[in-house]
């Protein structure tokens, strides 16, 4: 169901000339921090520490990227990272699925408990749970494997709630006379709950996506040794230790970390848009 | 007739068992890789230990010590308070004005959604180094901005008392966007019937805002409260990455300081334990009150 | 053509006889082991060195024996990943291991006690630099070998310090303090004349020693007598009022040191106090930046003083086989070798640690060269380390939270900061 919108009439005029002033500046505002990290992979290491800082690099120069290709085995970084980030959704999807849609439309014993354990589980960093685990991992001599990196994350309780409101939202007839129709509860599942909550889905997917891409510590207490190691802790070696932060470097190893994300995003922008406004709601 | 106890919604006929098999592999998950370390950690917070030596049981002297003899870890709590509901403000603040105010179904407006919702994508950790660097005293952009202006430049995040504020704008920056499509789309799914009626009336905005439009959406944004509340309470990145906790204490947050107490300083485990359950203590007895109040709220509609 | 095949196996016999007579006592290796160090050397001038090494001695070394470096992190990460590896049961063979984490390895009985091969290969612990001998011994036994060892380096600006009228290094603290006022007053305050980063154990160490004699712990680690004798206030209150002047300057937050060499290229800052150990590093970006680098003595109060740190050997003493212990004795062997001495200190700036290496070419032409390298060795005569204790990595970084409080924050007094710390003081020991 939509709405025109909710009234909110901008005057013509004057208050639209603002509007509009007033949104270039939003868009400065947020795209800005990305432009400095792309000039800034392009300029000299002098010049990323002048100051006043300049806008446009005066000497353009490829020579941080040079670096950051030479230093990094960057292939065995990035494939850890997609490795990495693949199984933790598709085991989350896995695990999560079924569990968020027997928590959703069954009634079972135990069941008010188990939302309630997953609410709860939802709330706890995992810098508290790092060193229990990590004893674990190392007892399983799981720490030059990738492994220690994709297990613990098997179950988002993040994304199991999540799930669990989409499918709520189903309504109850279809499954009945899905049922009567003696439809299997795997072709449930897959014909009429995840067509529904595909929004849902993908917010969740992304979510898990850009959480795993971008994980930092968790790799950093993980990975005992460099072939293990994502790209996020290699971009982390390029800074050399206390020499001096070299900016050009640092951002250009940025830049290849974004870039893939980016380039996700922007080709499947109007997808991930739309899956997160229509989450759940209706 | 339907028997009691048994999974009989919606016609469901089969096994007893199904739901439990369903959600066994999630449980299992959660209960190794979440709350048995829970369960350890609040079992270490008794004892003095540094992962080597024998664990020594001290009762309570851990969190005595914790609360009322150290003062930065009150510090650390204050932090993390003032933080986190200065994030939760700003975000739901601006993310519903700006969904008010991008409403309309334009490509400009949607590019500027999307603009917003990009730095969401980026490292916390590459985000906070661009950050850092745009908040550098001697070289970073603001002060270069102020000196523009003839202002005297700030300390940003050497100022005690600026310094958790610049965090807190990183922060708000970053998952703006995000919360703002969220918003955007609750707005969106407001029945177009309500809307009209309220048109027909002549309503003044501000009434229409407050007493159709906010109630409406209401479900949605108590949802972000306790979302973006539990998020804040575990920052660590940008922190870690921006100011390490200083100047002093002055950004020290509860996740920076288990961490620092376990990992740096000589390992004290025992302690940092004891802190981390505190953390824990305070999640839980916000996540009651989102039951109680959540609960409520669904059913209105 | 029978006796030429005689000759050649009699020959072949002796020289593997040979071979067997130099590493008679290897032949413990019978099969090919690899053994895992753990270390700290990031930076790319580190980095290149390290792998050189450990190239070379792979190559090298008949044995079988291979050595898989990985890089963890600061000291502090080591420190901390190496314990918890340890608890966890599988920790490395070998860690660089820094001057606060020894103690508490040491005192842990973590490390594997090194004499009866040094015994049996006849290793001269007499040919190592005396200075850096501090964090070898523990109980009698041999705990480590020093490898990255530092001490602390007064980098300043040439050009900047004649200008006003220092055409020298500065021999006292109260000197460097009056020209450095003098730079920041000229130049209205563009220019700062000092920066001191904070590293409790290290920098401030050796200024608060250079009041007390012992710095900011007592030498048995057991106390912190400059919290009642009123050294550290005496130091407190005037590096508080030296920033507050603002020829002195603030520390940043995070990367404090790569910042302080930020704005000594840009040329906002005349000089800082870094460690030796980055030498190479910072005389490549001055020379790039067009920066007569000069390299001096730290001074404290009333002289010179400096201090000593940086990284040593250890082999960890749990769950490692005997074959990879011996293994690592072989690696560190290697490392103590003249020209792997030597050559460390010239690729990066680490202290030479043993008197041979320093006969060698390698390095009096490098002092011939760039005396700023000579000038780290020769500050071992006055140098000094904070004690050995285990106590040390928690009270530093304490301390240090403490000064950052006063000096970054600036929303406390010196004499609150004194008081604070007793109180946690009173907790820590």
């Amino acid at each position: 169901m939509y709405s025109k919108h909710t009234g909110l009439d901008l005057r013509r005029g004057v208050t639209s000339g603002i509007s509009f002033a007033f949104k270039l500046f939003m868009l400065v505002l947020f795209l800005f921090p990305f432009y400095w990290l792309i000039i800034t992979s392009f300029k000299t290491y002098g010049e990323s520490i002048v100051f006043p800082p300049t806008l446009i690099p005066r000497n353009f120069t490829l020579a941080a990227f040079e670096q950051v290709f030479s230093r990094l085995n960057l292939w065995n970084y990035l494939k850890n990272s997609i490795i990495v980030t693949l199984s933790v959704i598709i085991i989350q999807t896995l695990v999560g699925v079924p569990a968020a849609y027997a928590l959703a439309r069954y009634s079972f014993r135990g069941k008010g408990v188990m939302l309630a354990l997953v609410m709860a589980a939802f709330m706890v960093p995992t810098q508290i749970t790092f060193i229990t685990v990590y004893i674990m991992m190392s007892k399983l001599r799981w720490l030059n494997t990738l492994l220690p990196q994709i297990v613990p994350f098997g179950a988002s309780a993040y994304g199991i709630f999540l799930l669990r409101q989409a499918f709520m939202q189903v309504p109850a007839d279809i499954i009945e006379a899905a049922r009567l129709d003696n439809a299997s509860e795997l072709k449930i599942i897959t014909r009429i709950m995840l067509p529904a909550a595909r929004s849902s889905l993908m917010t969740v997917s992304l979510f898990s996506f850009v959480g795993s891409w971008n994980s930092y510590f968790w790799p950093l207490v993980m990975s005992n040794s460099e072939k293990v190691r994502p790209l996020t802790l290699a971009i982390e070696r390029l800074k050399d230790q206390d020499a001096g932060i070299n900016w050009p470097v640092i951002m250009a190893g940025n830049m290849i970390m974004v870039l893939p994300v980016l380039v996700i995003f922007l080709l499947l922008s109007n997808k991930i848009i739309s899956a997160v406004g229509y989450r759940g709601i209706k | 007739m339907r028997a009691e106890g048994k999974p009989q919604e919606e016609g469901y006929a089969g096994p007893r068992w199904v739901p439990y098999l369903m959600v066994a592999p999630a449980m299992t998950f959660l209960a190794i890789f979440t709350f048995y370390p829970l369960a350890n950690l609040v079992y270490l917070s008794f004892f003095r230990y540094n992962l080597i030596s024998d664990k020594v049981f001290v009762g309570l002297t851990n969190y005595r010590n914790l609360l009322f003899v150290k003062k930065d870890f009150l510090q650390a709590l204050e932090n993390t308070v003032v933080y986190s509901f200065a994030v939760v403000f700003f975000t739901i603040l601006l993310a519903i004005l700006f969904a008010l105010w991008l409403e309309k179904d334009s490509w400009f407006n949607r590019f500027i959604q999307k603009s917003m919702f990009t730095p969401y994508l980026i490292a916390m950790v590459s985000t906070a180094y661009i950050w850092s660097w745009i908040f550098d005293v001697n070289s970073g952009l603001l002060n270069a901005a102020l000196a523009l202006i003839d202002v005297s430049p700030l300390r940003w995040l050497n100022d005690s008392s600026l310094a958790i504020w610049c965090i807190v704008i990183v922060s708000v920056w970053k998952s703006l966007g995000y919360y703002l499509l969220i918003v955007l789309a609750s707005l969106k799914s407001i029945p177009r019937e309500i809307i009209e009626a309220a048109e027909l009336d002549n309503t003044p905005w501000l009434r229409k805002f407050v007493r159709i439009i906010l109630p409406m959406i209401s479900p949605q944004i108590f949802f972000l409260l306790i979302t973006i509340t539990i998020s804040s309470f575990r920052v660590f990145d940008s922190v870690q990455v921006m100011t390490n906790g200083g100047p002093g204490n002055a950004t020290d947050v509860l996740v920076t300081y288990v961490h620092r107490y376990a990992f740096q300083m000589n390992m004290r485990v025992g302690y940092a334990s004891a802190a981390g359950s505190v953390l824990l203590f305070i999640l839980m007895v916000l996540t009651i009150f989102y039951f109680r109040f959540l609960g409520r709220k669904v059913h209105y509609q | 053509m029978k006796k030429l095949f005689v000759v050649l196996l009699m020959g072949a016999v002796l020289l593997g006889s040979a071979q067997g007579i130099l590493f008679a006592e290897a032949a413990a290796f019978t099969e090919p082991v690899t053994i895992t160090f753990w270390h700290a050397r990031g930076s790319s001038v580190d980095a290149q060195w390290l792998e050189k090494s450990i190239n070379e001695f792979n190559a090298t070394n008949n044995l079988g024996i291979t050595v898989e470096g990985v890089y963890q992190g600061y000291f502090s990460d080591v420190q901390a990943k190496t314990l918890a590896a340890i608890a966890a049961g599988d920790p490395p063979t070998l860690a660089e291991i820094s001057c606060t984490a020894i103690p508490l390895l040491a005192t842990q009985d973590l490390l594997v006690d090194m004499t009866p091969y040094v015994n049996r290969d006849g290793f001269d612990m007499n040919n190592i630099v005396e200075a850096v001998s501090d964090y070898i011994y523990y109980n009698g036994q041999i705990v480590t070998m020093p490898y990255t060892r530092g001490t602390a380096i007064m980098y300043y600006n040439k050009d900047m310090y004649a200008e006003v009228g220092l055409d020298r290094a500065p021999t006292t603290l109260e000197e460097l303090n009056h020209y450095a006022k003098l730079i920041y007053e000229n130049s209205n305050g563009a220019v700062q004349g000092i920066g001191y980063t904070i590293e409790a154990n290290y920098y401030q160490h050796y200024l608060v020693q250079s009041l007390n004699g012992v710095g900011i712990l007592d030498a048995d680690g057991t106390g912190a007598s400059c919290l009642e004798d009123g050294s550290l206030l005496r130091f407190l209150t005037d590096w508080y009022e030296w920033t507050e002047e603002g020829w002195c300057a603030i520390p940043a937050l995070s990367s404090a040191s790569s910042v302080v060499q930020e704005d000594f290229n840009n040329k906002s800052l005349a000089a800082f106090v870094s460690s030796s150990n980055r030498a190479t590093t910072i005389l490549n970006n001055a020379k790039a930046n067009g920066i007569d680098l000069g390299m001096s003595y730290t001074v404290g109060y009333g002289g010179y003083s400096a201090p000593i740190g940086g990284g040593s050997l250890g082999i960890i003493n749990r769950d490692n086989s005997d074959l990879e212990i011996a293994a690592a004795w072989e690696f560190i062997k290697f490392l103590m070798t003249d020209a792997q001495v030597a050559g460390n200190h010239v690729a990066s700036g680490v202290l030479p640690v043993t008197y041979s290496s320093i006969e060698t070419d390698i390095i009096q032409d490098c002092w011939a060269e760039n005396e700023g390298y000579r000038i780290s060795y020769e500050q071992l005569d006055f140098a000094s380390e904070i004690a050995f204790s285990p106590h040390v990595s928690e009270w530093s970084s304490i301390v240090k939270s403490a000064m950052s409080q006063l000096i970054q924050g600036r929303n406390i007094t010196p004499e609150e900061v004194v008081e604070n710390l007793k109180a946690e003081a009173a907790m820590v020991f």
